[in-house]
């Protein structure tokens, strides 16, 4: 754990740099989604990298239109990554976070998310 | 007083109260003794409270949850833009149910399989982004940066 830990941390510093200098919103530098570019569909991650940008600059309201999800998770993966990283310690917290139903719910709210951002796209409303 | 068990449907006995108590009498183990006209729990009987209850429960025999990759699994769904992350998320919560039914070896299995879908979110990712930074590297080396 703790081998892996030190390149993981090193990882994320390099790309919080990048993606703290440079905009995705108008620097060409970064890729784009390869599954948008193939199917013309946003996928759940599209805007991360432009939400990112925006968070590392405090900007919660445009990180919250590029991709709200990835916002609205940041709470979650917080607290699903300390019971991750706590596993071995609090096998019982680990275990009450990691409800079926809690679950589900997330995997609900993905799809509904990825299926109405990609009617709001056509139609240009929710209608 | 001498006492007899009923273990597995075979008759044990007799055994003085000293010796029964290096029986491992639980409370619901069926004891009988001169006077009963059925076999009786030994939670029932009082005289053998001490012996009963000096009997250590047995020790739980759940395992820890193993791992669901779940954290991992939302982060490959959010940033790698990659429908593994999805597979993801489904094993992880196959994972849980499993789990909860008392599934271990199961639980195990869908932990794997989580564990294989979501490196593959992410090295396929790794993979592209190397391949674009290369790509890039050698426009940039040719003059050819058309962005």
């Amino acid at each position: 754990m703790k081998n892996k830990g030190i390149p993981a941390a090193l990882l994320a510093v390099a790309l919080g740099f990048v993606f703290f200098a440079f905009d995705p919103s108008t620097d060409g530098l970064f890729p784009k989604c390869p599954f948008l570019l193939l199917t013309g569909l946003k996928c759940p991650g599209c805007g991360s990298q432009r939400a990112v940008h925006c968070l590392l600059h405090l900007d919660f309201a445009q990180a919250f239109s590029y991709n709200a999800l990835l916002v609205l998770s940041l709470p979650l993966i917080a607290l699903l990554g300390y019971a991750e990283i706590n596993r071995k310690k609090k096998p019982d917290f680990y275990r009450r976070i990691h409800r079926p139903a809690f679950i589900l719910t997330y995997l609900a709210i993905v799809i509904v998310w990825t299926i109405a951002r990609n009617l709001y796209d056509i139609h240009g409303s929710f209608i | 007083m001498e006492y007899y068990i009923s273990k597995n449907n075979d008759k044990e006995g007799p055994f003085t109260l000293e010796e029964l108590a290096a029986q491992h009498i639980t409370p619901d183990t069926l004891i009988w003794t001169v006077g009963y006209k059925e076999w009786k729990p030994a939670k029932d009987i009082p005289e053998l409270a001490d012996i009963v209850f000096s009997t250590p429960p047995e020790p739980s025999q759940q395992p820890p949850m193993p791992k669901t990759w779940l954290v991992e699994s939302i982060l490959v769904t959010l940033f790698c833009c990659l429908p593994f992350g999805i597979v993801g998320i489904i094993n992880a919560v196959k994972v849980d149910t499993l789990y909860y039914g008392g599934k271990y070896e199961e639980s195990q299995y869908r932990s794997d399989q989580a564990k294989k879908w979501t490196l593959w979110g992410f090295f396929v990712c790794l993979g592209c982004g190397l391949i674009y930074l290369f790509f890039l590297f050698c426009a940039f080396l040719t003059g050819f940066y058309f962005f």
